[in-house]
């Protein structure tokens, strides 16, 4: 929808009914894939993207261009996912327990081996699992991230140094085990 | 970005949304355009203004009466001053009366 088009004329067909079905369509993925990697869990990860969505819906105003539209996305999303998150109660880290019995044979590529380690971020703390999402997943640097969440950028670096020392650490000891 | 970090990024790789999501929030977003706005003068503004002007004028009724009560105390003060000063002024001009009569009526004799 954003390509070829002005600012303005993107804010006018963004107000309409196929401007905006087009955008949900477009970021979809992108909002709902950071609630399933946050939450590893359809039902929520479905449920967040839709009042993210709604939630856009009603801010429409004050989104200006294609780039804001991407960045607010993503912020409300993620904070959206850590606002559930602690809502629920949920304040210690997800146990280990569910983890795919590790094989003798796992190794970097190895299919086994990417879903011990999506299950590892989601077991981490939730900021830190919201830095490690929008860094891998989204592939974002820091800077981004840090306006995302609204925090300094030597804290998303913090968060990204332990967030990786600890997923070795955890990996480590699965494969061990 | 060592082996480790991309084996984490290939990892965390997007998750693609279930093909229904979209129609569920255009659903949603038709609902809430349906929805009938409420008249404004229900709003929170003009609910709050109209507290504030009740709260305003009962204040300065208060004040009002207040000032009221005192000018009517005043009033009553005053008034028993002058009573008494009545009194008083009536209670002396009987006691001239007393004194200047007899000295008349001596004199006529």
């Amino acid at each position: 929808m954003a390509a070829a088009m002005t600012d303005a004329a993107w804010r006018t067909a963004a107000r309409e009914d196929a401007g905006f079905t087009a955008i949900v369509r477009e970021h979809q993925s992108m909002v709902y894939s950071i609630a399933w990697h946050f939450f590893r869990n359809r039902a929520l990860a479905e449920e967040i993207a839709q009042d993210v969505f709604l939630q856009l819906f009603r801010n429409l105003d004050g989104i200006e261009t294609p780039g804001h539209l991407e960045a607010w996305l993503r912020r409300t999303a993620s904070n959206r996912c850590i606002d559930a998150w602690r809502k629920k109660g949920h304040k210690e880290e997800i146990p280990m327990e569910g983890l795919p019995e590790p094989s003798h044979g796992m190794k970097l590529g190895d299919p086994m081996l990417r879903e011990t380690l999506r299950k590892l971020v989601a077991s981490l703390p939730e900021t830190q699992r919201m830095v490690m999402i929008l860094k891998y997943g989204e592939d974002l640097d820091p800077d981004e991230i840090a306006t995302a969440l609204g925090m300094p950028v030597r804290t998303v670096w913090s968060h990204l140094r332990r967030g990786v020392g600890l997923l070795k650490d955890k990996l480590g000891r699965v494969m061990e085990s | 970005m060592d082996r480790f970090e991309q084996e984490l990024k290939d990892a965390m790789r997007r998750e693609p949304a279930p093909d229904w999501l979209a129609d569920a929030v255009i659903a949603r977003v038709g609902a809430e355009r349906q929805r009938k706005p409420k008249p404004e003068w229900f709003g929170w503004a003009r609910l709050r203004w109209v507290a504030a002007s009740m709260v305003l004028a009962a204040v300065v009724s208060g004040v009002r009466f207040e000032q009221q009560r005192e000018e009517r105390i005043r009033g009553e003060e005053a008034k028993q001053e002058l009573m008494v000063a009545f009194q008083v002024t009536g209670t002396k001009l009987r006691q001239v009366e007393q004194r200047v009569l007899p000295v008349m009526h001596r004199g006529q004799e």
